[in-house]
């Protein structure tokens, strides 16, 4: 910034007689404060100016004097004793406004209340919300889950389908014993590839300890097939351990894990090619 | 500056602070004339403006503490406060807001209300020396108590006209007081 142009452009004058806006004052006192040129053009100015106001002084009646010092000691009393009468007032002369403070405090308060229920309900609405998307939540998820092992149970069927109807695929009925007559499943042989799986049709759901075994008799001797559960999933087919050719199959209930040797009289089933 | 005073501002305001009775004495011989004669210009009525210097005298006793003598001179500072008070007074109790040319000593030379201050004598000759112009533009706005825009209504110039005239006007008394101050 130019000094010696702020100087000159009236500013300064305009400060020292009382006519600067608030934002010219601060930007003055601050441009004072950093430049000494403009703090001592300020202050000829302040001086000219007191010598012109005392040019135009009038003295006041000599009274004044010991009237105004006798304000300023019961100003300095009230302010140091009891408290002061002109607070008292105060508080009462604004009685032209108090209709209207009433009226905006009335407004403040039933705002205040109204916002409050407001928020009150809203939150209410929240909580709810929030609960019936965490039900909704958990319910997406079950039928997630169940659409899931539909699905496998699908792929599974589909597999199990398209083996079947292999035409090098043979169905083998295994029928129960006369011990018993109403035990009945089904084995699903493929001369090609030697997959075996095996159907409970109906077979009574084992003790623990035990499970059903396959046999395939070939040649007279009864080989080990594999294990099952019967109590799994009974509508599904399980697959067994592949041999080679075999006249007959049979199914015996074992220790768990499987046995050498069948135990003939724990035989439920047999049916032969 | 002035040889009536008997302190310098500085020991003044530093004797203001202990607030003692001496003090406000010396303030108000030192400065009450020239304030009351802008106050009463302000307000025109003679009780009013008494009771707008006792108000404008407590609010100085009261808040002495505040004056930053880097901001400016102690008259300034008084000249504000009492300033304030006097267009407060004339805004609220509906006094005539308006500058009393024919008070004025410049115009008619009527030094009865006037302090009669040995070393005023010159300063008044210089300030009857300057040019009407001048002379109108300090006025209407040292004692109009207006803010820029009605003071630029009021002399009927625009802003920019009013700040350069206000310029002139106080370098010219600036240069007729040092004229004076060098004469005697």
């Amino acid at each position: 910034m130019d000094i010696k142009e702020y100087i000159s452009s009236g500013n300064l004058e305009s400060y020292v007689l009382g006519l600067a806006s608030e934002k010219e004052r601060q930007e003055i006192e601050l441009l004072a404060a950093k430049h000494a040129e403009i703090r001592d053009e300020i202050a000829a100015i302040e001086i000219s100016m007191e010598q012109y106001a005392h040019a135009h002084s009038q003295t006041p009646p000599s009274a004044l004097k010991q009237k105004i010092w006798s304000a300023i000691e019961s100003e300095n009393k009230s302010e140091t004793g009891k408290p002061a009468v002109a607070k008292v007032i105060q508080m009462a002369a604004p009685a032209p406004q108090s209709s209207y403070s009433k009226w905006l405090a009335a407004a403040s308060i039933a705002l205040l209340v109204g916002s409050s229920l407001l928020n009150l309900f809203l939150f209410n609405q929240w909580t709810s919300a929030r609960e019936e998307l965490a039900q909704a939540n958990a319910a997406q998820d079950v039928l997630a889950q169940q659409f899931e092992a539909q699905q496998t149970q699908f792929a599974q069927t589909q597999q199990e389908f398209a083996f079947m109807t292999q035409p090098t695929t043979k169905a083998v009925a295994l029928k129960g014993v006369p011990a018993f007559p109403e035990a009945l499943a089904t084995v699903y042989w493929n001369s090609t590839s030697q997959d075996v799986y095996i159907k409970v049709n109906n077979l009574p759901t084992p003790p623990s300890d035990k499970q059903y075994q396959l046999w395939a008799i070939v040649d007279g001797q009864p080989v080990n097939a594999g294990v099952f559960d019967a109590r799994d999933n009974t509508a599904s087919m399980q697959k067994m351990k592949n041999f080679g050719s075999a006249q007959a199959f049979a199914v015996t209930l074992e220790q768990r894990g499987g046995s050498v040797a069948p135990t003939m009289e724990a035989m439920y089933v047999i049916g032969t090619i | 500056m002035s040889p009536a005073l008997k302190y310098t501002e500085a020991e003044l305001v530093e004797l203001l602070k202990h607030k003692s009775e001496e003090a406000f004495g010396a303030l108000y011989d030192n400065y009450s004339a020239a304030l009351f004669g802008i106050v009463k210009r302000i307000i025109g009525d003679e009780d009013a403006a008494q009771d707008v210097l006792q108000d404008g005298f407590v609010k100085i006793w009261k808040n002495i503490e505040r004056y930053d003598s880097d901001k400016g001179t102690l008259f300034t500072w008084m000249l504000n406060i009492v300033r304030n008070k006097a267009i407060d007074a004339t805004r609220s109790k509906h006094y005539k807001h308006q500058i009393r040319l024919d008070d004025s000593i410049v115009d008619k030379g009527d030094d009865r209300q006037v302090t009669q201050n040995e070393e005023h004598i010159g300063i008044k000759e210089a300030v009857r020396s300057l040019k009407p112009e001048h002379k109108e533009v300090l006025e209407v706005i040292y004692f109009g108590g207006y803010t820029q825009e009605e003071a630029s209504k009021k002399l009927d110039m625009p802003l920019g006209t009013l700040k350069t005239r206000a310029r002139a006007a106080i370098k010219n008394l600036r240069e007729l007081l040092k004229d004076k101050v060098s004469e005697q």
